[in-house]
């Protein structure tokens, strides 16, 4: 069995992310399944399947080299340690017995002798196996094929047997990848500068302390005083009593001992990931791993999607960034992590920067599954369904390389989401105007696992002649539980054409069309359709915006008929409590839970300041309020994007998440809009304090 | 949030005013309702109301046949097979050769105040440059006056060993071995760096004792960038491929290709 190597997070380029070489010594051919398995339990299910290496995966690639040694199991150094096991200058080898392995390191079990050491080729091994298999390493762990416990780290090295566990690897991670400092406590008093470690300081003055941000004011400062130096303790909170639901590792305050010192040197909380291993990362040294490795990382809040995933009636939210996705939960005001995978997930479908994603219940189960397509990544496209693995997370369910059976997948396919049967299983329109000679619109009915195409028009749909100009929204007009399709076209024809084709399930019929009007309203190219039932008559009905093909700015309200529609409300220029303007945007949510469908309305570009409102149905009218530049703290900017939610779990749909590439926010609208939550640049929710 | 969005400088109104008449965004354009709607410029067609049949053959999906495949994706047991990436693009024969993209790593040893080239390679790809420091040790890479690489050290100089688990006093901590000499890896953009351009690399390790991460200034020294106090761990000024150890002029001239 030839050495080799297997790329088992693969993130990105070398030259972009940083790269963890893993190597074993003591592995035989016969043992590479053991050390196999280690690498899993240590790094993929323990270090990066927690905490802070979790999150932030997609700043690393891991390397998985195996090599093949003579002998199984390293070689053994036994010291007598004179009863002195702290101090190893005392210490005489009593025996030495070695084994041909593929890096020679020789394991002693003497802590003063870091555990093991190097063989007389040791390093010249390591750099000979590293430039083979893992040139541009920046960490290095070495797995020994050795039952004892024992590790020795240091340079972005890490040397460690199989009867270590993760947690004090993430504990060396801490060191190698974020410069953090040790936090265990000996005797001694420190006399030094002020240390450059983030999570060291000699200085007490509150007001000048180095992570003051995360201090709540009522947290006394220094919080734990060692009242007895020399004794070699950590204190803990000393300074009156901790408060109700302190946390030890997540409440920051100053705490004197750390670096090998009881005194004259304080740490940020009682028991971090850096003194304690197997607690999280504090405040302070999350932050610093996070600001670190966020530029590696390449996260962004770019793309964001809403959706329930886990059925508890709150919208959570899915986060894309090129070749992985998070799912952050919502508990009603705040979101936390559930979920973090790179490059593929189980079902294998593996994430790249082109995948589209479609959020809506395929399968009638209560929670919200994925429909991801990708036209762009790979020499066919793909789409996948992915639902809940049952642990927080998504699996992929089905996936269709390069057709669904009836349906030839093409690159600017677009695709609607809509439960067209009435089954309560989401289902997919799809649209294709011009990868074809000519326009084609699909049914696709979700089984709940998996898609079939019903129904397939070619060039035409009933009483409907199709071109690229075609632009669709879905709602069920004729209000039978199924929804349908609306089509509107203001380029390809003489005149301006909106189709209203009810499904039956299997099929769509012309229920109306309209050439060139609506009842009251002159249809026009830049006309904006937006489906909502805003009378709550179980009828979707139709607000019709057009902000450019007048000298003002129009909005209709059209009350569908079931077969038809009629004008209920007509705003020219003016709606109560809004101006409106040609570059206004609208998004349907249903503000005040009232069944009735409402308009958010945004507007960043016809104004001094930004505006971003709501407009709430009556049935037959609107009423706007609005907030100009800020929402709370939420800075309004042309980059912002806006997307209608429920993350509350209250009635309708009142709530946006707002986003941009580095800012994230929570805005509800009672119906006055306020910021719930925003954070920057990671989603973390910090005990107090936050990180800018 | 931090930042004020930049405001326009173009005349605008500048608020919503309750009351106030409609905005007149283009006094050129008519009102809804105003004189006959005009057809759309350079459109003839009105759409049939009865769509003709689409009879061609060429750039067609197959035909449809209802019922032909249930499309329910039965996941195979071995699971999916990867997804296929594109073939890269064939080069024609005028295609003249390109150096690839890519970048240096260099393998510094740090030696009593000293730094020198034990080895070298090319890595291909893109390389993320840091343009960000953090307190604590960082290099740099100045080829004359100019910074051509920077990164970050975060953990460089010692061995620790793992604390015991059974608790036996005095090792519950680390195990702390300075190191005389160790080793960082330094990477440079194959651009910036050639066989002549090696004499004139200058190669800095610095520790900076900072307060929080600075954004510094592209090309220019970080010495002269950074506040507080920055010490000099090591230097090295100017590669001599002669005087480097010959495994490392040879790795060195390859990487350099």
């Amino acid at each position: 069995m030839p050495d080799s190597v297997t790329q088992i997070l693969a993130s990105g380029p070398p030259g972009l992310k940083k790269n963890i070489a893993v190597l074993g010594d003591g592995f035989a051919a016969g043992d590479q399944t053991i050390y196999n398995n280690k690498v899993k339990e240590l790094l993929l299910d323990g270090v990066f399947g927690h905490d802070y290496f979790y999150e932030d995966a997609q700043a690393f690639n891991i390397f998985r080299v195996n090599l093949i040694s003579n002998d199984s199991g390293v070689s053994q150094r036994v010291y007598d340690e004179h009863g002195t096991p702290a101090d190893g200058s005392d210490d005489t080898i009593v025996s030495t017995t070695l084994k041909d392995t593929a890096l020679g390191y020789i394991f002693s079990g003497s802590w003063a002798h870091c555990w093991l050491e190097s063989g007389a080729n040791t390093g010249t091994l390591v750099q000979n196996a590293l430039n083979t298999w893992v040139p541009d390493y920046d960490l290095v762990l070495i797995i020994l094929n050795e039952p004892g416990f024992g590790g020795c780290g240091g340079g972005g090295f890490q040397i460690v047997t199989l009867g270590s566990d993760w947690t004090v690897m993430a504990h060396e991670f801490g060191h190698g990848t974020g410069g953090l400092a040790d936090e265990y406590c000996q005797p001694g008093t420190y006399t030094g500068p002020e240390p450059g470690a983030v999570n060291l300081t000699k200085n007490s003055n509150r007001a000048t302390l180095k992570w003051k941000q995360f201090v709540n004011p009522a947290t006394p400062v220094p919080t734990g005083v060692n009242a007895t130096p020399g004794t070699g303790i950590c204190t803990g909170f000393n300074q009156g009593p901790p408060p109700a639901g302190w946390s030890n590792d997540q409440d920051a305050g100053l705490f004197e001992g750390a670096s090998y010192r009881d005194s004259g040197i304080y740490r940020p909380v009682v028991n971090c990931r850096m003194r304690g291993n197997a607690p999280p990362y504090c405040p302070v040294c999350y932050t610093e791993l996070k600001t670190l490795m966020h530029p590696v990382s390449g996260h962004s809040f770019l793309n964001c999607y809403a959706g329930d995933f886990n059925g508890d009636g709150k919208d959570d939210l899915l986060v894309h960034n090129g070749n992985s996705i998070m799912l952050f939960r919502s508990n009603g005001s705040q979101l936390d992590l559930v979920f973090s995978t790179v490059e593929r997930i189980p079902g294998s479908w593996q994430f790249q920067p082109g995948d589209r994603f479609y959020v809506g219940d395929f399968n009638n189960d209560g929670k919200d599954e994925v429909v991801v397509y990708n036209s762009t990544n790979w020499v066919m496209e793909y789409l996948g369904l992915l639902a809940d693995d049952g642990n927080n997370g998504l699996k992929l369910i089905a996936r269709y390389d390069d057709a669904v059976p009836g349906w030839q997948f093409q690159l600017n396919d677009q695709f609607y989401v809509a439960d067209f049967d009435g089954d309560g299983r989401k289902d997919l329109y799809v649209f294709n105007g011009n990868n074809w000679r000519i326009p084609y619109l699909g049914m696709l009915r979700s089984s709940g696992t998996g898609f079939s195409v019903v129904q397939r028009y070619d060039a035409n749909m009933p009483g409907w002649q199709m071109t690229a100009g075609d632009r669709h929204v879905v709602g069920d007009f004729s209000g039978e539980g199924r929804e349908d399709l609306w089509v509107f076209n203001g380029s390809d024809w003489v005149y301006p054409y909106l189709g209203m084709l009810r499904s039956n399930g299997t099929s769509l019929s012309m229920a109306r069309r309209y050439d060139n009007k609506l009842p009251g309203w002159q249809m026009r190219p830049g006309d904006r359709h937006f489906v909502g039932d805003f009378d709550g008559d179980g009828k979707a009905d139709l607000y019709v915006f057009n902000g450019d093909d007048w000298s003002i700015a129009y909005l209709g309200m059209f009350r569908s008929l079931g077969n038809g529609l009629c004008l209920v409300e007509r705003y020219d220029g003016n709606a109560p409590g809004w101006q409106m303007r040609r570059h206004d945007r609208h998004w349907v949510g249903d503000i005040n839970g009232d069944g009735r469908r409402d308009l958010f309305v945004y507007n960043h570009q016809d104004w001094g300041t930004q505006y971003l409102g709501t407009m709430r149905s009556n049935g037959t009218g609107l009423t706007a309020s609005w907030s100009a530049d800020w929402v709370g703290e939420w800075n309004l900017g042309a980059v912002d994007k806006f997307e209608v939610c429920n993350y509350e779990g209250v009635a309708g749909q009142r709530d946006l998440f707002v986003h941009n590439q580095d800012w994230f926010g929570m805005i509800r609208a009672l119906p006055s809009l306020s910021l719930q939550k925003i954070y920057y640049r990671w989603i973390h929710n910090y005990r107090y304090g936050r990180n800018w | 949030m931090a930042r004020k969005t930049p405001k326009t400088t173009r005349s605008r109104p500048q608020r919503q005013k309750d009351g106030a008449p409609p905005v007149v965004e283009d006094p050129k354009l008519p009102r809804m309702g105003e004189g006959e709607p005009k057809p759309l410029r350079g459109r003839a067609a009105v759409m049939p109301s009865e769509p003709k049949k689409d009879t061609g053959t060429q750039n067609r999906m197959a035909a449809f046949k209802r019922g032909a495949g249930s499309g329910d994706a039965r996941m195979p047991k071995e699971g999916y097979p990867d997804q296929e990436p594109p073939k890269p693009p064939r080069r024609s024969k005028s295609d003249a050769p390109k150096k690839k993209d890519g970048y240096v790593r260099l393998r510094v040893l740090v030696h009593d105040g000293e730094l020198s080239v034990v080895g070298a390679k090319f890595v291909e790809g893109p390389l993320a440059q840091t343009e960000t420091v953090h307190p604590g040790r960082a290099y740099e890479v100045m080829l004359g006056s100019r910074r051509v690489a920077t990164g970050v050290v975060p953990d460089a100089g010692q061995w620790r060993s793992f604390p015991d688990p059974t608790g036996r006093a005095g090792l519950g901590g680390h195990h702390i071995t300075e190191l005389p000499s160790y080793e960082i890896a330094v990477r440079i953009p194959a651009e910036d760096l050639s066989m002549s351009a090696l004499p004139k690399a200058q190669i800095t390790l610095y520790q900076w004792r900072g307060a929080a991460p600075t954004e510094l200034v592209a090309g220019r020294s970080m010495r002269s960038q950074l506040p507080g106090r920055t010490n000099v761990i090591a230097t090295l000024k100017g590669i001599r491929l002669n005087q480097l150890p010959k495994q490392a002029q040879a790795e060195l001239r390859q990487a350099l290709g």
